[in-house]
């Protein structure tokens, strides 16, 4: 594999690092972009990134992977204190602008054309928001694909989804014989909201086919289902943007992860009928039991073999003998 | 702020060892420090706070080296490969690279958090070139921070399967038969596990010539200064400084968001201004 140390300017002027690696022996005119997630910089957690760079440099693709204005190496300050509203900034579409500016830079300086934007939660929102508006990338490959904001534990029991009630009825059934879970239930300590919602489910599931069958007839604009909850309003009509263009998706999500549960609910179920349309148009994959981090060998091997064949089948021709 | 910054890639063994440089605006800096990172995802976390202290290091005319050990950041190899020689190697490596680029630099310090100090300081015995230390909350007991770091293996555990499976005993048998143990990605070997376990900083001797700011993080100012600290400084002959900075533990995933560690790196310019 070559390894390039990149320095590159922002459209600000600031100067942002990444590394650019290619395979040794053969060359591609297409390069996939392994965007930073949250404020981890271009290594992403436990060296995920260098990782799967590997194995996309081994397929025959380019990847460039690079630091964010203010993060990691880069120059810049972000004015945020608050780790959440980092985060929701940068869900927000808070780097957009460098993303573009990092494929301009690889199409001015290295030839590239064509661009797989990939990333791990708040990076693969970003690709998701780049990809859709930028002729040049035709394809996004997303790693626990986020597409709420950060309600943080502040608002748990306002957001919390179907899936985490589910893995959280089992804990306060044990605790159903745990004194100091009932002092904390007496003395008001306990998150109520959580607690009804858990009791009320099943009446949920026999009035949720009514909902879900009102939210359908929605746009992409936020249905109603929706309003006022931490759905990101980018979210969906990204998604069918990158659908309605024919751009290729893959996803992969970590079964022990929330995002899942947010994306199945608070995205497929309520686009169910919308997204008939477009069936096999993108790929859906879930790692049983994965943390969000994808944190174990067993795991990153599974998204490789995701990621192996969702390349061959879809950029064949990603690779060119030199 | 006008940035010089360089991109070098190292050799050591074979392995390439991603290293970078920052240049203060004076022509002939007479001070470099290396900057000595902590270990897995602590280095993450606390990656942007060492960008930040660097260059306002630089800001006062040091030369500053910061470089990714093999096994972490950009550099080659596997963490998996990790041995306390091969931290020590990538350390001189840097220290080496620096004062044979920059043969203005007459004296030469080491910085590091956490277990980073303690490969810094460990760095400083093991050569006659070092003149000064300055440790954020170094680790002086290998064998405590490893059972630290095995704990995050039993939390992973409880987060994934909801019980422990396999007890700290467990898994040290388990390093022990030859596979690697798993803390949050990065895979630990046995001889890398006894290495650091068997660190203890307060049993070393130091050189005279060594002269040490020890900073201790406390999340509460009225915390009082550790006692180890306090006998760790006394190991220090040259005019040791211990003191406390109150900050938040940014190696670890908190509620702020952590670029920089002002009180720390008051404390480290004003002990460098006393220099």
């Amino acid at each position: 594999m070559k390894t390039t140390p990149v320095l590159f300017k922002n459209r600000d002027g600031y100067k942002l690092y990444g590394i650019y690696e290619q395979p040794e022996h053969t060359s591609s005119d297409t390069t996939v972009l392994l965007l930073s997630p949250g404020v981890k910089m271009r290594v992403g957690p436990h060296r995920l990134y260098n990782k799967l760079s590997k194995q996309l440099v081994d397929h025959g693709v380019n990847v460039f992977r690079f630091d964010f204005f203010g993060l990691g190496d880069s120059e810049g300050v972000i004015e945020e204190s608050v780790l959440k509203d980092v985060y929701n900034t940068i869900l927000d579409g808070r780097f957009i602008g460098d993303t573009v500016d990092a494929m301009n830079w690889l199409e001015n300086k290295q030839g590239q054309n064509q661009f797989i934007l990939g990333g791990l939660c708040g990076g693969a929102l970003t690709g998701l928001l780049t990809a859709c508006e930028d002729q040049r990338v035709t394809g996004l490959l997303a790693l626990g694909l986020i597409n709420v904001f950060e309600g943080g534990e502040d608002n748990f029991g306002k957001f919390v989804t179907e899936g985490q009630l589910s893995s959280l009825k089992d804990g306060y059934i044990k605790k159903l014989t745990d004194l100091n879970s009932w002092k904390r239930l007496l003395s008001f300590k306990s998150d109520f909201r959580v607690i009804f919602k858990i009791l009320l489910k099943p009446l949920r599931k026999l009035t949720s086919s009514v909902k879900a069958g009102k939210s359908e007839e929605s746009e992409v604009t936020l249905p109603k289902a929706l309003q006022g909850s931490n759905v990101n309003p980018k979210f969906a009509p990204s998604f069918f943007k990158m659908l309605k263009d024919s751009k290729k998706m893959l996803l992969i999500f970590s079964g022990a992860d929330r995002l899942l549960w947010e994306f199945e609910e608070k995205f497929e179920n309520i686009y169910k009928k919308k997204l008939k349309q477009y069936k096999g148009s993108y790929q859906v994959h879930t790692i049983p039991e994965a943390n969000h981090i994808l944190a174990s060998r067993d795991w990153e091997a599974s998204v490789y073999e995701y990621v192996e064949d969702w390349l061959s089948k879809n950029y064949p021709n990603a690779q060119s003998s030199r | 702020m006008n940035m010089n910054e360089n991109l070098t890639v190292l050799e050591v063994d074979g392995e390439r060892l991603f290293t970078i440089e920052h240049f203060p605006e004076q022509s002939e800096p007479t001070k470099a420090y290396i900057f000595v990172h902590p270990f897995a995802e602590e280095k993450l976390w606390s990656h942007r706070v060492y960008v930040t202290t660097a260059r306002a290091f630089c800001e006062q005319g040091i030369v500053v080296g910061r470089f990714d050990f093999r096994g972490h950041g950009d550099s080659d190899g596997d963490y998996d490969e990790a041995s306390l020689e091969r931290h020590l190697k990538d350390v001189n490596a840097v220290i080496d690279h620096i004062k044979s680029t920059t043969p203005s630099v007459k004296s030469i310090g080491l910085f590091g958090l956490r277990l980073g100090a303690t490969i810094a300081t460990l760095t400083a015995l093991s050569r006659n070139d070092i003149d000064e230390l300055i440790l954020w909350d170094p680790v002086l007991d290998g064998d405590r921070y490893m059972q630290e770091i095995l704990r995050s293996n039993l939390a992973s555990q409880m987060a994934i399967k909801g019980k422990v499976e396999i007890t700290r005993d467990e898994l040290v048998e388990k390093m022990k038969s030859g596979e690697a143990v798993n803390i949050e990605g990065y895979y630990i070997n046995y001889n890398y596990f006894q290495e650091i376990s068997s660190i203890n900083l307060l049993d070393r001797e130091y050189p005279e010539n060594l002269s040490c700011c020890i900073l201790q993080v406390v999340r509460n100012p009225k915390q009082p200064i550790n006692n180890q600290y306090i006998k760790f400084s006394e190991k220090f002959s040259n005019n040791p400084t211990i003191d406390k900075a109150h900050e938040e533990q940014f190696w670890k995933e908190i509620k702020s968001f952590y670029d920089r560690a002002d009180n720390l790196l008051a404390g480290s310019l004003s002990w460098l201004e006393s220099k």
